[in-house]
């Protein structure tokens, strides 16, 4: 039987440069009691290994494997399978949960969390990065449509566009560091509300995005249609003409109307002579009441001018 | 220079030093012993395994032999295995577990994580009634104890 399992072994191992031989080789088998002949040699091993096979087949080997073997296979389980193992059986529990093999899951868990919680950090920020670099693509076609026969404006826009970028990603970096929040359907549109009304305040009901890239720091123009009020601001006289034209006309018809009128102009004298004062008395930002700016200053006193000496005062005057 | 192996059942296999210490226990043997044509006694392993197990390193003669550190993390360790290898590994699930318990005990790592690879991807996404039917594995728990277990493992179900 030996010789049969060497040849057999030989055979499987001809391609190796290697040679397999057994002692076995020089025993002579021809000698022994049986008459049996190579091929029912032959038949007779594979029935003895099947049968043993068949024997091991109902065998549980996988609980009989060294810890140390379980261990390197459990190693190569994801985490959440090596809890599924101590269901297997008492042995499998006591190996994985009360062994030193619950420390692995736990590590493993936690490192695969922050895996898939940085993986998708990772997606979001890409995500985000995509949609502000269509944003920002959009705010620089819409202001090369503006600006098509070279406008010198171009690059202001450009270059307030791309600080808008920068801060927009840094807030995303910020905001996607601390919690991603998924924004309510009722607050997208609240979102678009808002741009819609944006857009029709500064004038421009066509693409809202073109109103923002027309907004410039420090800009002083102002659409046509917007009407402003400055507050502690004295009123022009053209808002008094209608009043004035009325009260000429009253003039004419009676004393009463005009010393009504009078009392009327009066109380607007008032009220102007004090806003004046309040213009004067109003303080500076960082200056006491009262101080004056320095070019204030300096004006004054390029202003005053030394009196010019003459005979007369020089005689009599001092 | 070869080397004579003798299997549990008493077979004998010549094979090239440089294959044969491939195994780390063979390799401390030799080395103790000095040069002798004396055969190496292997008690643990049968000569079918032997014979796959001369196959495996046979194929592998001259592969780096792995570092232990490398090795001993086993998050540091894939599941990927080469197509030599995983043809090799196309045995019943006996012949399987005995490579590994031959690999172990003759102290070849390649050996031991290519079978220890492939049993993992065999139990890998199977339920524990699949895993007790591919393995027959008796369940010994009462059926409280298993409801426990089961309600201990809850949480990671989801996942």
């Amino acid at each position: 039987m030996a010789k049969l399992s060497s040849s057999l072994f030989v055979k499987a191992t001809n391609s190796t440069t290697a040679t397999y031989h057994t002692d076995s080789d020089d025993i002579d088998y021809s000698d022994s009691d049986s008459d049996l002949t190579d091929t029912e040699a032959e038949q007779q091993q594979l029935q003895l290994l099947s049968s043993s096979r068949r024997r091991h087949r109902g065998r549980d080997v996988f609980s009989q494997l060294p810890a140390n073997v379980l261990q390197q296979i459990l190693g190569r389980l994801p985490p959440f399978q090596m809890l599924t193992i101590s269901e297997l059986s008492h042995k499998f529990y006591n190996f994985v949960v009360l062994g030193q093999e619950m420390n692995e899951v736990w590590f493993r868990l936690v490192k695969h969390e922050e895996a898939e919680e940085k993986k998708r950090l990772d997606w979001f920020k890409q995500k985000k990065l995509e949609q502000e670099r269509r944003s920002v693509q959009m705010l620089l076609n819409s202001s090369s449509v503006h600006n098509m026969s070279d406008d010198p404006s171009v690059m202001p826009i450009s270059k307030q566009a791309q600080r808008l970028l920068n801060k927009k990603q840094e807030a995303a970096g910020k905001s996607s560091a601390s919690s991603v929040k998924v924004m309510k359907r009722s607050d997208r549109k609240k979102n678009w509300c808002k741009i819609y009304v944006d857009s029709i305040l500064r004038g421009n009901g066509d693409d809202p995005l073109e109103a923002l890239s027309q907004v410039v720091a420090g800009s002083a123009k102002r659409p046509a249609k917007f009407q402003t009020i400055v507050l502690n601001e004295p009123l022009a006289q053209e808002h008094f003409k209608e009043y004035d034209g009325r009260s000429s006309e009253q003039d004419d018809d009676g004393n009463g109307a005009s010393k009504e009128l009078s009392r009327e102009a009066k109380t607007q004298a008032k009220i102007d002579k004090r806003m004046y004062y309040k213009s004067i008395r109003s303080k500076p930002k960082g200056k006491k009441a009262g101080q004056m700016d320095t070019t204030t200053r300096l004006d004054k006193a390029a202003d005053w001018r030394q009196p010019e000496w003459s005979g007369e005062l020089e005689a009599g005057d001092y | 220079m070869p080397v004579v192996l003798t299997s549990s059942d008493s077979e004998t296999f010549t094979v090239d030093k440089e294959v044969a210490e491939r195994s780390i226990l063979i390799k401390n043997m030799i080395e103790d012993v000095g040069e002798s044509d004396s055969p190496i006694p292997l008690p643990n392993v049968s000569s079918a395994v032997l014979k796959k197990v001369i196959e495996f390193c046979d194929h592998h003669r001259n592969d780096p032999i792995q570092v232990q550190d490398e090795t001993d993390d086993p998050r540091k360790r894939s599941n990927d295995i080469e197509e030599w290898d995983m043809k090799f590994m196309q045995v019943d699930q006996e012949m399987l577990f005995e490579i590994i318990l031959a690999a172990n005990y003759l102290d070849i790592k390649t050996l031991l994580d290519v079978g220890c690879t492939t049993v993992a991807n065999l139990i890998k996404g199977k339920t524990p009634e699949e895993i007790r039917k591919l393995f027959n594995i008796v369940n010994d728990f009462t059926p409280e104890e298993e409801a426990q277990i089961k309600k201990e493992n809850e949480w990671a179900e989801d996942r």
